[in-house]
């Protein structure tokens, strides 16, 4: 499990070449993806406090049967279900992390 | 310490007031952090024995007061930040208003989720210490973290402890007397104070920025649109210290992350959760509802505690008189009552709360929700629900206000529903365990299959009627840990004391009722009218339909009384059966009708005598 994606967690510029985006749902474990757009809504701060907002980094760390994912920042690890993974956008950068 | 006090009277010349005083003496230390980070265990050791436990006012969040020294020291729940999503974090936010210290506890090897609320109560402008628990564990884990560096950033002191390991008097002394307000950011500071003179103090001005309703209420002051603006830049600060304190690049895979990840995968995930049930079984249904009750209840309460408060009893009044027969008889308020609550249900309770605390403590139950997240979504429920449902394997009543944490109005339907219907509660489990561990394996089978299918059909027929959507899974998962003994037998004596204390009121009323109703023959007319029902549909005896009765009181009352009649094994399971599915006791139909509406409430009152009774008669039908 290499973390290193985390340690530059600071913000990157929203639009950046070799950008498409995706939905957290569609992202298989062991990819590191950076966080584009949080859906509105009751979700949106709780999101942010657990430290999941746009232009941050998080890990793809598990994805149950059924679409539930876990996702990892640092060494906290965040459980999203199906639905609310869909409605997260996130990109793919071509530094994408493997074990 | 008490040479302490008084000079401190003497000075401020209010020595005879001084019994008056106290509290407004007494400076107010209030502990805060996430959940599991080991509040609890700092909070044992500044209070001592001497902690008084209460529910805050309108909920039933427990809060723990002790003192330590000149301080009057409060645990409050985990939360994750200072907020008012649930109840906890109500409770524990009006708790953080009020103190005048604020102690924050962190888990040293989950800096990135922790420090949201360190950070957030600084920009409150309280006086705080940090205590980076789990020093060891860092340590072992080779997570580093510049403390020096990390106390500069927020501007208080960092104190790294091992709870587990005790915390010296010394450095409790130091934590208390250099707490400070620590940095704020200089955009946020004149921010602040924009509010400050609408509101009473800093922190409440903050909380009124962030969107905090009741607060802006309380103040009569709109509330602010800024919460998502300020959460931002709170968690770009906390990330930006992060990024210069902590280095864990090397940091090592213990056992508990190990298995933390692996209980994620389906199909360990599955097999742990049957382990964990079957242990469950062996441990509360076979050790202790078998040999151990079979101890206390016969030998102790049927063969020496009721012969011998009979006898001295008898002294006084005539067994036999009607008087002797509410005190000593059947249904005795002193014999049956006593043997059922001390040497039947005691140790059943108990047992079950502790098995619960075990699973609390160890991070299981939010990985359980993970798993089981996608199943219970075809009930119109999400992962979460989990944990009222397990709960209510404890007390139904209070599962049922748990259902509060779940997102919808829909859910907390559903949940509550299912509650009532298809899950047993500890006591009632008790009786069930103990009658059904004596009845073989396809009683059990039998049981579990029925109880299970109407947990799901209740829910899908729910889910598909209901209008509206539930609302997905958001979770955070806390690390896999040994859970610690004493915090596990704190909770299990503290939880079981407040049972036993509820469960023993309503048993007493309980008892004089049935006792009542016996004397006067309300009971034999009321087993007339319900004999075609319970004798022809559910082919019991008779008199089974005393044990429904006492139901109504209370559940596992019901299933108590079951004990007295000669069933064979399906009858048995039939009348469990009947039993469960059958009416919530006084307390949980109270609290549902508060928490649901009464109209709701009634509904599904009236459904679980509708289903009880036609799924018991199914099952009779077809296999006695």
């Amino acid at each position: 499990m290499s973390s290193s994606g985390n340690r530059s967690n600071e913000r990157a510029p929203m639009v950046t070449t070799k950008t498409m985006t995706k939905l957290l749902s569609d992202i298989s474990p062991g990819q590191t993806v950076r966080v584009r757009e949080l859906p509105n809504g009751v979700f949106r701060t709780q999101l942010i406090r657990l430290g999941i907002y746009e232009g941050l980094l998080i890990e793809c760390f598990e994805r149950l049967p059924g679409g539930t994912m876990v996702v990892r920042r640092g060494r906290s690890q965040i459980s999203i279900g199906r639905l609310l993974a869909e409605s997260i956008r996130v990109s793919v950068e071509d530094y994408t992390t493997d074990d | 310490m008490i040479d302490r006090q008084t000079k401190h009277q003497s000075k401020h010349k209010h020595r005879e007031l001084a019994f008056l005083q106290q509290d407004l003496d007494r400076t107010k230390v209030v502990l805060a952090g996430n959940p599991n980070v080991g509040k609890s265990l700092l909070f044992n050791a500044m209070s001592g024995l001497y902690a008084d436990v209460s529910n805050f006012p309108g909920t039933t969040v427990e809060i723990n007061r002790g003192f330590y020294g000149l301080y009057e020291v409060y645990d409050t729940p985990g939360i994750y930040s200072v907020s008012s999503f649930t109840d906890e974090e109500r409770v524990a936010r009006d708790m953080i208003l009020e103190a005048d210290i604020v102690l924050n506890v962190v888990d040293g090897t989950h800096l990135e989720r922790d420090l949201f609320l360190t950070q957030q109560l600084i920009d409150m402008g309280k006086r705080v210490t940090v205590f980076l628990n789990f020093s060891d564990e860092m340590e072992k884990k080779n997570i580093k973290v510049d403390v020096p560096k990390l106390s500069t950033f927020l501007g208080v002191e960092v104190i790294p402890i091992s709870a587990t390991k005790g915390v010296p008097r010394e450095v409790l002394d130091a934590a208390l007397k250099g707490a400070r307000e620590g940095v704020q950011r200089e955009g946020l500071h004149r921010l602040l104070h924009g509010m400050l003179n609408r509101v009473g103090s800093q922190a409440e001005a903050l909380l009124v920025l962030e969107e905090d309703v009741e607060i802006a209420n309380r103040h009569g002051v709109p509330p602010e649109v800024r919460q998502e603006e300020l959460y931002i830049d709170r968690r770009n600060r906390v990330n930006y210290i992060i990024n210069h304190v902590l280095s864990d690049h090397h940091a090592q895979w213990s056992f508990g992350d190990w298995l933390g990840r692996i209980l994620l995968k389906p199909l360990p995930g599955f097999l742990t959760l049957i382990g964990v049930l079957y242990l469950l079984y062996i441990f509360v249904g076979k050790i202790i509802a078998q040999d151990l009750v079979g101890l206390t209840e016969v030998e102790i309460g049927k063969n020496l505690w009721e012969p011998w408060i009979r006898e001295m009893i008898g002294t006084i009044v005539l067994p036999s008189s009607w008087i002797g027969e509410l005190i000593v008889g059947e249904f005795g308020v002193v014999t049956m009552t006593t043997t059922y609550l001390i040497f039947l249900l005691l140790p059943l309770v108990a047992a079950f709360y502790f098995a619960l605390s075990l699973l609390e403590d160890s991070g299981y139950l939010p990985r359980l929700a993970t798993l089981l997240d996608r199943s219970l979504t075809g009930l119109g429920l999400n992962g979460r629900a989990v944990i009222p449902l397990v709960l209510g394997f404890g007390c139904v009543t209070s599962a049922t206000i748990t259902t509060r944490l779940l997102g919808t109005e829909r859910e907390k339907t559903i949940a509550t529903a299912i509650l009532q219907f298809a899950i047993p509660c500890s006591a009632q489990l008790a009786v069930i365990a103990s009658l059904l561990a004596g009845a073989g394996f396809v009683p059990i089978l039998l049981y579990v299959g029925v109880m299970t299918t109407v947990f799901i059909a209740v829910g899908t027929v729910l889910h598909k009627t209901l209008p509206g959507m539930s609302a997905p899974l958001l979770l955070d998962l806390p690390p896999m840990r040994w859970p610690r003994a004493s915090n596990v037998l704190r909770k299990t004596g503290l939880r079981t004391w407040q049972f036993m204390k509820e469960a023993s009121s309503w048993f007493f009323v309980g008892t004089l009722a049935v006792g009542i109703a016996n004397l006067t023959g309300a009971l034999q007319a009321a087993i007339t009218v319900l004999s075609p029902l319970t004798t022809v549909w559910l082919q019991l005896p008779a008199e089974a339909a005393t044990s429904f009765i006492m139901g109504v009181v209370r559940r596992d009352f019901g299933a108590a009384g079951l004990y007295s009649l000669a069933l064979d094994p399906l009858q048995t399971t039939v009348a469990l059966i009947v039993i469960t599915l059958f009416v919530p006791c006084i307390t949980a139909l109270i609290v549902m009708m508060k928490e649901r509406g009464v109209r709701q409430g009634i509904a599904i009152w009236i459904g679980t005598w509708i289903v009880a009774f036609a799924v018991g008669g199914i099952v009779s039908q077809t296999v006695l």
